[in-house]
């Protein structure tokens, strides 16, 4: 039992109890977790009673959906109701929240079983999740590399089978990232689809929550338990919810498909670049035809980025400026680039903002999805700042969001799928991006993909 | 330019010296490009204020 359709089949035809399950990713996270530290709190009083409560609904006739009884956990930026919620940082180390974000509440009311907090760059604030107060995380493809960030921990779990999903946030990368880096899916939904209520904020208009799962339809059924408005969350949508979870075949030759012409295939890995053009090319067979599409300036897009961000973390955590010594350097340094940030400039990066928006939703006029690469390389190694491409030698932070932070500018949906592996076994991720509020098409060109080549059911060997 | 480093002082930085050269140099970068794209912007741009849903469907 693999997956979460596969556990949920277990469950409805009594092969196997939510009990079970969740005694298995116990057991897995107490054999992997001193080596990953992906789980900075687990809350096994908390999943027995979760899944004693599903295995006695179900055996009453009581049926909550795909979740229902199914162990996943949540990202530690996820406030839990009386369980630690630390963000990763020393500032938060005894936090006990006395609310519960809507997605965990809404995870909940579908019968989800909760495992616990996963670990996670301090403050959601990085790419690498080496945290200076609670140790690195680790990949489970090599524990000297970096399992991506923020939401690290997350994608260390799901690809150590230590949960069915785990939740993460993503203000300029923090799903996709640490989904390419480990070989999972990780989908971020459109900005106000899934809300941000009771989620410790790292910006106010990048932020977004979504599931890293093992499958698409995995997080197609995640998405499904928790999109939908929330009165709490000024900025979630009261869009209709559709239907997401693919069809057992998708037939996708309705999408028109683009692939960018520019930007997203500059220095790249060659293995990177090898194996999201294989990737293509199947998508090509798959839906018909492919097209070459020229988008707007994403280093501009990246630039506009970056300033939003820096200014408005930096607002976010302006409260705790007196105890900015007891955060991590790298950290620190970024909260003091946005206290510095000029209001003008914040603005104008929002006029821009809304400018570079309008050219880039012209593209999805063309096109239904566009299909990029999620990184340029692999997973680093722990500590290493810097990354060498085609002999040029780049900041890891800014080489590794440089292909997805422009994406939460504009807001819209896009999901990592594995795709392959580089040279050095590491896997590699393709970013599937779509317009707002295209969820569905997205998850529906991913299900088709992943149905043909399978890339999810390596299991990492978890050497060193 | 901005001297970003006189800046971080004049706001009470707790960050020591050669903590400012890594709050400096990225931010100096920055700004080189973010000033070359502000010229790209016409008058009447207003700043997005509700992101990607439109007004009527909140």
């Amino acid at each position: 039992v693999r997956t979460i359709l596969e556990a949920g089949e277990a469950l409805r035809t009594r092969k196997v109890s939510s009990a079970e399950l969740t005694r298995e990713m116990l057991g897995r996270i107490e054999k992997e977790n001193p080596r990953l530290n992906a789980f900075l709190t687990v809350t096994p009083e908390r999943a027995w009673a979760d899944a004693s409560r599903a295995d006695a609904e179900l055996a009453a006739g009581v049926d909550r959906g795909p979740l229902h009884g199914i162990p996943i956990a949540l990202k530690d930026v996820f406030c839990t109701k009386g369980i630690r919620t630390t963000v990763g940082s020393r500032l938060f180390g005894e936090h006990v929240p006395e609310v519960e974000s809507a997605v965990g509440e809404r995870l909940a009311a579908a019968g989800a079983v909760l495992l616990g907090k996963t670990h996670m760059h301090e403050l959601a604030y990085g790419v690498t999740s080496n945290n200076p107060h609670y140790g690195p995380v680790r990949n489970p493809w090599g524990l000297d590399r970096v399992p991506g960030g923020s939401s690290g921990g997350s994608g260390a779990a799901v690809a150590a089978r230590m949960a069915y999903m785990a939740m993460g946030s993503d203000t300029g990368g923090s799903i996709r990232v640490p989904a390419a880096f480990c070989n999972t899916v990780g989908l971020k939904p459109t900005h106000g689809r899934v809300s941000r209520y009771g989620v410790m904020p790292l910006d106010f208009t990048l932020d977004h929550m979504g599931p890293l799962t093992l499958t698409v339809r995995d997080a197609a059924v995640c998405l499904q338990a928790m999109a939908g408005a929330d009165e709490r969350d000024q900025t979630s949508s009261r869009r209709a919810v559709e239907a997401y979870v693919p069809a057992e075949r998708v037939d996708g030759r309705r999408l028109r498909i683009g692939v960018p012409e520019n930007h997203y295939f500059d220095r790249l890995d060659p293995a990177v670049a090898k194996a999201v053009e294989a990737m293509i090319d199947l998508a090509g067979k798959l839906f018909g035809s492919v097209e070459k599409v020229r988008v707007p300036d994403v280093e501009a897009l990246n630039t506009v980025g970056r300033v939003i961000l820096l200014a408005e973390a930096s607002a976010a955590m302006e409260r705790y400026f007196e105890r900015f010594d007891e955060i991590g350097a790298d950290v620190r340094v970024l909260l003091e680039q946005g206290r510095l940030i000029p209001a003008a400039d914040y603005i104008n990066a929002q006029r821009l903002r809304r400018q570079m928006r309008d050219e880039f939703f012209a593209v999805f006029e063309r096109v239904d999805l566009l299909l990029t690469p999620v990184t340029p390389t692999g997973a680093g190694r722990i500590g290493e700042a810097t990354v060498k491409i085609g002999g040029v030698e780049e900041d890891f932070r800014l080489a590794t969001t440089r292909l997805v932070r422009g994406v939460n500018v504009l807001g819209i949906p896009a999901m990592s799928l594995p795709c392959g592996f580089d040279g050095e076994g590491m896997p590699v991720g393709m970013q599937i991006l779509g317009r707002a509020f295209g969820e569905a098409d997205v998850l529906a060109a991913g299900a088709a993909l992943e149905d043909e080549t399978g890339y999810w059911e390596r299991e990492p060997g978890m050497a060193s | 330019m901005t001297d970003w480093k006189q800046m971080a002082r004049m706001r009470g930085t707790k960050l020591r010296e050669e903590e400012l050269d890594k709050v400096a140099g990225p931010l100096e970068a920055l700004e080189k490009r973010f000033r070359e794209l502000e010229k790209g912007l016409a008058l009447e741009t207003e700043p997005v204020n509700f992101y990607v849903v439109p007004e009527g469907e909140r």
